[in-house]
């Protein structure tokens, strides 16, 4: 199956937003520092029918955090069983993604921005997203928009 | 449950008489399998609107979950720089300052 975000034309991009893990990590905890803003934001883009697209590389980062967090680790299960009940639209992290991040990707600078976010970055750019929702300041260095700026 | 049905079998054999007619009417078909409703084969610009539908309701479907997954963690005691310091809590690298 192709890009789901390529199918939406170039002024409908201006509505997408590419979750990162932080922000889908502060979805699921009310007691996260990010939590009340993360709602807010989201409220938001229910308002202003924004798209929510969240590479698999996200799903799977945030989740298995989660999973090493939890005290009761069977929840990471119904994490992942709500996420396929509500259809989330996640982007395929393919083979030119990972090339095209693999550029943007500097090991040898902060330990912080990891080969996760340059995917991350590299599906904004690809999209034309309107903003990352996220509440890492890399992405600006990237010339993209947060979320928390927008909103 | 629903009206338009037909089983693998009538689907097998007249395929091109059903596309045409779900094209013609409009109306979904449903495929079941021993009596279990399996797929529908819908017009694809139904499938287009639907597609649609579904992008213009993510951010109400990730309110949702949102709300839905605070309730089942509340007696959960995660660290409250998870989301800031998710590398540092999966990979036990530095946490940011």
């Amino acid at each position: 199956m192709g890009s789901r975000a390529a199918k939406v034309t170039m002024e409908a991009n201006r509505n997408i937003l590419v979750v990162d893990t932080d922000a889908f990590i502060a979805y699921v905890d009310e007691d996260d520092a990010h939590a009340e803003k993360t709602i807010t934001i989201l409220e938001a883009c229910v308002e202003q029918e924004m798209i929510l697209l969240y590479p698999t590389t996200v799903i799977v980062e945030a989740v298995t955090t989660l999973q090493r967090r939890l005290r009761k680790p069977f929840l990471a299960q119904k994490i992942v069983d709500e996420v396929k009940a509500q259809q989330f639209l996640i982007e395929p992290v393919t083979q030119e993604i990972i090339e095209t991040a693999a550029t943007l990707f500097r090991p040898d600078g902060s330990k912080h921005n990891t080969l996760f976010d340059a995917v991350v970055a590299t599906i904004a750019k690809k999209t034309n997203a309107r903003a990352v929702f996220s509440f890492d300041a890399w992405y600006k260095t990237q010339g993209l928009s947060l979320a928390s700026d927008v909103f | 449950m629903f009206s338009n049905t037909i089983t693998i079998r009538e689907m097998m054999r007249k395929s091109s008489e059903i596309f045409e007619k779900v094209k013609q009417t409009g109306q979904p078909i449903v495929v079941v399998n021993r009596k279990e409703p399996q797929v529908a084969i819908i017009r694809l610009e139904d499938l287009k609107e639907l597609e649609q539908q579904r992008m213009k309701n993510s951010a109400r479907a990730a309110l949702q979950f949102a709300k839905k997954m605070r309730q089942l963690l509340q007696d959960e005691k995660l660290p409250r720089d998870l989301s800031q310091n998710h590398d540092y809590y999966l990979w036990e690298a530095e946490p940011q300052k």
